[in-house]
């Protein structure tokens, strides 16, 4: 029997294989219908075997070549001693840059992948423990199936693969990488101040795995990238099976990698980091070309755009930290714009992907997480580029400096509520500098009124307060745009729909200060005139930043709607954005001591307002804004 | 004089036209929250425009009644219509709010998906045909995953997930996959706990923490093989192909088990228990039941006939007794 260019076995060999089939089914390790067609298959070739032995001139002539050709052994350790091995690092088990062969076994390597520095013998002495168990797992497989000795035809190769080697390697790989299906979920590109925020820590597991817990890894990797394995993997498809293992191993090694140096970011990580992503792309862009499947084509193709932007950005970070003189803001600001709209195509790409949305939903969220990143960044570029137009600031100095004040503020609960801060104080600084106008109501003709109006007066006048006012300062508020239901009639209940404004104070994250302006408030007029009216801030005063993010001023009024709902009937709720109204703190003095007030051109303000006072009049005096 | 028959008319709502009638279904019943309401009126005003031959304006009313008594009423009966009216229709009220329109599409689909719901519900424990179902619905749910829920702000679902359609998506792509691991977890334990694996990242994703529990644990135990005890093959599946009987063990067993290069899994000294596959358990359980039966019936025999002779016993006894006055 000939297959190929395979020459017939010895009898002995058929006899031994039979002999293993009789083990292997009283150990109970293959079933009975496994058992009986091996068992039929050897028959016949014992069967076959006088015609062979006949011919056994024949077997060294040219038409019959040895069953396991010499360019793909079977055990290349036993045949090859002096083999070109593939060396991986082992700490992280990702594939080593060995340029040069010959090189000398002492002199140090490093992985470009998780920055580890081994030497060449330590790497080989890895790769051979690693193989030597390949070597032990290989054998069981294919004695598993019924076969013994170092010489398999083709066929057997290609039934043992698809039957055994593969399946088995895939449940494996399957079990290990199912806890951790959620990679893409994670934020590849991150500044330090983040890293603690929620949906933002690198994984543990992976930190983990980056840290050389590993084993199992490099284990799945070594015998998913074996050349022994290749050999087995003689279809096409089964190549490419293959192939999407190795894949999703070798993701898995860079991920781990990333989450690891992520988790202390500095200009060595990103560097670290940058390695991983271009190998994670490159394994993408390799992958696209073979994929016949449109759906998982687009995903690939979306974490491809991905990847690109994580690059442009990752780029950006590694030239500001390196760089020891200032860096130019208008040029980073551009370097930014082009990340993140790289960024944005990704996002747009998973949107319309058609993939299972089991792996798009977690691309989708990871790509929206780069995106905040990335804007994090933006934002304080945008500010320090506001800072240094009128005097000279190092970068990484104004960096800590504004992230020391953005965190006296408030307790920063997500990344979105961190990049929310850095907008909103950005947002301020061109407003005073006159770059970017903002909705505000320069109305301060309330101010004396109000003072007396909350002006506490004795009888006899003889305790009575005096107002003065000690700080001016302008207020966010969230306004949103309301439709209610007006209910008119007693008997004949009709209900009409009305306009009106909720307005939420934007500097009060604990306790939410809602006020509502309906159709027949006299404010309501001045105040959606005012939503129109954009102006810039006046140097002189205090302008705070709204600390309260879109979804957290909507929270707020959500609850107040829901509150209310018997009453107001509130058809729909649409935020339109933050305004800035006048209010001064006041100071009451009487005979009998002295009280502090805030008050608002609304009736509803936040009353702890003194350390955001502080903080925001130090911050921009500081820099002269 | 036809001021105050105006009012008579809009306090009463009778002798209203159509449009008066479309308008009153909007103040009297959608502001005031009261949705049956404003059915019956726009049923009324539907009637009255297919009367004057306004068909367009007679399908808008058509569908917002059914809309609005779907909401009202939660009934799923007329969902076929309103989306058959819907679709003649290029836009209609946002629920609600009388000046703003929505497109029909996102609504439609929606309410596609409600349907498809609204089946599973009566499927009770048919399970292909839930997995066909929920394999519909994720499908459904999935082409409209980036538009937001429509209805479910109104109509809750019974299983706690109307946040978005994402979360919908997952909740029934994680049944759909539940079921089908149901269908092929007695032919194939491996690909029905593949199929656990993925109804778990599903509820996972929707955060069905009851579902998740229950289907993490089933995936456990389908995942353990054990080499049956009796026959010495390896059975894939806790519970499920095979299950762990109490036996006398001993470390000597074990001992023996790791002489011979055998399965040592197969034994639990700890808790005296050896594994058993369901085809030698159950055999061994009916063999067992038949042997009971077997002693039951030839003891339900011998008891017959002992309470045959007691009868009898006690028939002589009786007629004894009756004698013994006379003998007296």
């Amino acid at each position: 029997m000939r297959v190929g260019n395979e020459q017939p076995m010895e009898k002995q060999d058929i006899h031994a294989i039979l002999d293993s089939l009789d083990i292997q089914i009283a150990l109970g390790k293959i079933d009975q219908l496994t058992y009986n067609a091996l068992k039929q298959k050897w028959l016949q070739m014992l069967e076959n075997q006088p015609l062979a032995e006949a011919s056994d001139n024949l077997a060294q002539s040219s038409i019959i070549a040895p069953l396991t050709p010499p360019s793909t052994p079977l055990m290349q350790e036993q045949k090859q001693p002096t083999t070109i091995e593939v060396l991986a690092c082992p700490r992280c088990g990702a594939p080593a840059n060995i340029s040069d062969v010959a090189q000398d076994r002492s002199q140090p390597i490093q992985c470009l992948f998780c920055d580890t520095v081994y030497t060449l013998h330590q790497g080989q002495d890895n790769t051979r423990k690693l193989k030597q168990e390949l070597k032990a797992w290989l054998d069981q497989m294919i004695v598993s199936n019924g076969y013994a000795g170092n010489s398999i035809d083709v066929n057997a190769r290609r039934f043992i693969f698809s039957e055994s080697l593969y399946p088995t390697l895939k449940k494996d790989i399957d079990r290990r990488i199912e806890t951790f299906e959620n990679i893409a979920e994670a934020p590849i590109v991150q500044v330090k101040e983040t890293l603690t925020l929620p949906g933002y820590r690198p994984d543990p597991r992976l930190i983990a795995l980056g840290q050389g817990d590993n084993q199992w890894l490099k284990t799945l990797s070594t015998r998913v990238s074996a050349q022994q394995l290749q050999d087995f993997a003689i279809a096409p498809d089964d190549k490419r099976k293959l192939q999407q293992l190795q894949l999703r191993i070798l993701n898995l090694i860079y991920y781990a990698n990333i989450a690891q140096h992520l988790a202390t970011p500095g200009v060595t990580s990103y560097h670290v980091v940058r390695q991983n992503v271009i190998a994670l792309q490159k394994g993408c862009q390799e992958g696209i070309e073979d994929i016949v499947n449109e759906p998982y084509r687009s995903y690939l193709t979306t974490l491809d755009a991905r990847m690109s932007g994580n690059i442009q950005m990752l780029d950006l970070m590694i030239s500001t930290s390196d760089r020891e003189q200032n860096g130019v803001p208008e040029t980073m600001l551009v370097q930014i714009d082009l990340a993140i709209n790289q960024l944005e195509k990704a996002r747009q790409l998973a949107l319309t992907c058609t993939y299972n949305p089991l792996y798009t939903v977690p691309l989708q969220l990871g790509i929206q997480k780069d995106i905040v990143s990335a804007h994090i960044f933006q934002a304080i570029v945008r500010c320090y580029e506001v800072v240094t137009r009128t005097r000279s600031e190092e970068f990484g100095s104004f960096y800590e400096q504004l992230i020391n004040y953005i965190y006296g503020l408030t307790r920063i609960e997500t990344a979105d509520h961190l990049l929310w801060l850095l907008i909103s104080v950005g947002r301020v600084l061109m407003a005073r500098t006159g770059d970017a106008p903002i909705p505000i109501l320069m109305d301060w003709s309330w101010l004396q009124t109000t003072v007396e109006s909350h002006r506490r007066t004795s009888t006899f006048g003889f305790s009575s307060e005096t107002g003065q006012v000690i700080r001016q300062h302008f207020h966010p508020y969230w306004a949103a745009k309301l439709h209610y239901t007006e209910v008119n009639g007693i008997l004949d209940k009709q209900g009409s729909v009305r306009e009106g404004l909720l307005l939420i104070d934007a500097t009060s994250p604990n306790e939410a200060i809602v006020v509502p302006l309906l159709s027949n408030t006299p404010a309501l007029m001045t105040l959606q005139m005012a939503l129109h009216n954009f102006n810039f801030l006046d140097k002189q005063v205090v302008s705070l930043p709204a600390l309260l993010t879109k979804a957290m001023a909507e929270r707020a009024m959500k609850a107040y709607t829901n509150q209310h709902q018997s009453e107001l009937k509130v058809t729909t709720v649409r935020t339109i954005g933050v305004i800035y109204l006048p209010a001064a703190a006041i100071q009451y003095t009487s005979k009998k001591g002295s009280r502090a007030l805030i008050l608002s051109w609304l009736n509803g303000v936040n009353q702890n307002l003194d350390n955001l006072l502080v903080q925001t009049q130090q911050f921009l005096q500081k820099y002269g804004i | 004089m036809s001021g105050i028959f105006d009012k008579v008319r809009h306090t009463t709502g009778l002798g209203l036209n159509e449009n008066e009638l479309y308008e009153r279904a909007f103040t009297r019943g959608v502001l005031l929250h009261d949705f049956k309401k404003a059915a019956d009126i726009f049923q009324d005003a539907a009637r009255k425009f297919s009367e004057s031959g306004n068909q367009a304006m007679a399908a808008q009313a058509s569908a917002n009644s059914m809309l609005y008594h779907y909401l009202a009423t939660g009934q799923t009966n007329n969902l076929s219509a309103l989306i058959q009216t819907l679709r003649g229709l290029q836009q209609i009220e946002s629920i609600g709010l009388p000046g703003e329109m929505m497109p029909v599409e996102p609504l439609c689909a929606e309410l596609d998906c409600r349907m498809v719901e609204a089946i599973i519900a009566q499927a009770l424990d048919d399970v292909v045909r839930l997995r066909d179902l929920h394999k519909l619905a994720s499908a459904k749910f999935q082409a409209i995953i980036p538009h937001s829920l429509i209805t479910y702000a109104y109509i809750r679902s019974g299983d706690g997930h109307h946040e978005n359609t994402e979360e919908r998506y997952f909740y029934h792509h994680g049944m759909y996959q539940f079921y089908e691991a149901m269908i092929r977890k007695d032919s194939d334990p491996s690909a029905a706990a593949a199929d656990l694996s993925l109804a778990m990242q599903s509820f996972r994703r929707c955060n069905d923490q009851s579902w998740l529990q229950k289907v993490t644990t089933l995936l456990e135990n389908w995942r353990i093989s054990r080499t049956c005890w009796i026959c010495h093959r390896e059975m894939q599946g806790f519970e499920l192909h095979f299950s762990m009987c109490r036996a006398n063990v001993t470390p000597y067993t074990q001992h023996l088990l790791e002489v011979l290069h055998q399965d040592n899994s197969t034994v639990n000294l700890a808790s005296t228990q050896i594994a058993v596959c369901n085809p030698c358990g159950s055999m061994v359980t009916f063999k067992a039941a038949e042997e009971a039966d077997k002693v039951r019936q030839e003891l339900t025999a011998k008891l017959e006939h002992a309470y045959t002779l007691i009868k009898n016993l006690e028939s002589r006894v009786r007629q004894l007794e009756r004698r013994t006055p006379l003998v007296k």
